[in-house]
């Protein structure tokens, strides 16, 4: 194989027209400051004082965080480089799916409104206007179906045997993973997937929420302790807090949503539209806090993008 | 490595130098590893500049223990495979007529050049990371996000394919 000696017409020219940008680029870049660089005196008081009570307090650690979180996460990363964790972080904005890689990599799998990913990260399953389809990570097109008005849409089973049910028209409907044995289950407002071998739905429809055999329709158990998607997030008086247990991992002012576990459990992720931020932080133990900012442009969007899913790193 | 490691600290630390050591030691295989997904001078140049480019904006926040290349290679690869798809979608035959492709003169090369185009961009990409940038097929499954098997799968069919181009 001669690849290294193919010619490549202009290299010597494109070689020296990209150092020259490369060199311009590198000349304004803004090395990233140690601490803000122009901070209001008033507010370098506080947080100076903040500073000195976190040392001593724990409640003193509360006082800092109120400080830097009224606006955000004041450490945001511009734009997101990597993820704390392992895994692919799917993201759906009014530009459509994304699958950011752990380091930041970024792919769009197309025009897609809705999407989950398999239970083990091989696989995305997406929706559009008139069609669920079932993607590589790359992207690539594995099957499709056409449907109507799909609003929701996700992917459960085994590694061998999986299911996906998905909302289309206010129907709730499950396909086998490979596009075969599509079928209704009945009219729903929300479903989610139970954990174990068998395919079994918890499903709401009204004001009950009934565990359906996802295969069968059969209903196995009605009222079952379904704990809804964001459970870790508490809003209370323009505050939103991040909660595991009754553990407050994070608090700021404003909304919080798609409070989304890391697949190994460790981190939480979840969406701060107010100051159009990703906010990553521990599940557990020591608190440790990344985020990255300006979500909206980095995803080409208008509207604040969605958190999708965390996807296991695929086996 | 060594040098690699040094360039990258004396980059973030602002030192013009290191980073056109940088530069200029990347830069080569990066710009032909575009061009040889692509096939096309212009977008791999866009390709290799937008990488770098990338890189400057990260630089400071850029683990050291890690090597540069698999990282930069990785995005230029994966913003090849894009650009490949988004131009098929796109009226090949008027571009064609648009802006001709200069022609290796080589005609060996051209010959592979020609068998690698015939190839699907993801088949391309593998052929590339293992042939040019000489990574392990495990290496470019971790590059890729991809199964090994998969890997494995694109580059024997790959090559096997090329192999038929070239009779």
């Amino acid at each position: 194989m001669r690849l290294g000696r193919v010619d490549v017409p202009g290299e010597h020219e494109a070689r020296e027209r990209t150092w020259a940008v490369v060199r311009a680029a590198f000349g304004e870049r803004e090395p990233a400051p140690a601490r803000p660089r122009r901070l209001l005196p008033a507010v370098a008081l506080a947080v100076l004082a903040a500073a000195v009570a976190a040392a001593v307090t724990p409640p003193g650690r509360a006082v800092v965080d109120r400080v830097r979180e009224a606006l955000g996460v004041e450490t945001a990363e511009q734009a997101l480089f990597s993820l704390p964790a392992g895994g692919r972080l799917l993201v759906v904005s009014d530009s459509g799916a994304w699958l950011v890689s752990r380091d930041g990599s970024r792919r769009r799998l197309g025009d897609y409104r809705v999407a989950a990913c398999s239970p083990f990260g091989r696989f995305v399953a997406a929706a559009r206007e008139r069609e669920l389809a079932a993607l590589e990570p790359d992207g690539e097109v594995r099957w499709t179906l056409a449907r109507n008005g799909i609003t929701d849409v996700a992917w459960g089973g085994t590694a061998t045997d999986t299911r996906i049910a998905y909302l289309a028209g206010g129907t709730l409907r499950v396909v086998a993973g490979d596009g075969t044995g599509d079928h209704a289950l009945g009219p729903a407002d929300g479903f989610r997937w139970l954990p174990g071998a068998r395919h079994r739905l918890a499903v709401i429809a009204g004001r009950r929420t009934t565990v359906v055999d996802a295969d069968t329709g059969a209903v196995v158990a009605r009222e079952p302790l379904l704990a809804p998607r964001s459970s870790h997030i508490r809003q209370a008086g323009g505050t939103s807090r991040i909660v595991v247990g009754r553990d407050v991992r994070f608090e700021g002012s404003g909304t919080f949503r798609d409070a989304t576990p890391s697949p190994d459990g460790r981190w939480l992720a979840f969406v701060w539209p107010e100051v159009d931020q990703l906010v990553f932080v521990t599940a557990s133990g020591r608190r440790e806090l990344e985020a990255t900012a300006n979500l909206t442009n980095q995803f080409d969007a208008v509207d604040t993008p969605h958190l999708a899913d965390w996807c296991p790193a695929a086996e | 490595m060594s040098d690699e490691r040094a360039w990258v600290r004396g980059a973030q630390r602002g030192s013009v130098g290191d980073l056109e050591s940088l530069f200029r030691a990347f830069w080569p295989r990066a710009f032909r590893a575009a061009y040889l997904v692509v096939h096309d001078a212009a977008a791999a140049e866009d390709i290799a500049q937008e990488s770098f480019l990338a890189a400057i904006r990260s630089l400071d926040r850029f683990d050291r223990r890690r090597p540069f290349g698999p990282w930069l290679h990785r995005i230029v690869v994966n913003r090849a495979i894009d650009w490949t798809r988004a131009r098929r979608l796109r009226a090949e035959a008027e571009l064609a007529a648009e802006v001709p492709a200069p022609e290796p003169p080589d005609p060996d090369g051209r010959a592979l050049l020609e068998g690698l185009a015939a190839l699907p961009p993801e088949h391309r990409a593998v052929i590339v990371l293992r042939h040019l940038l000489e990574y392990t097929p495990g290496e470019i499954a971790e590059l890729l996000d991809l199964p090994r098997g998969t890997v494995n799968s694109r580059i024997r069919r790959g090559l096997d394919r090329l192999g038929e181009a070239l009779e």
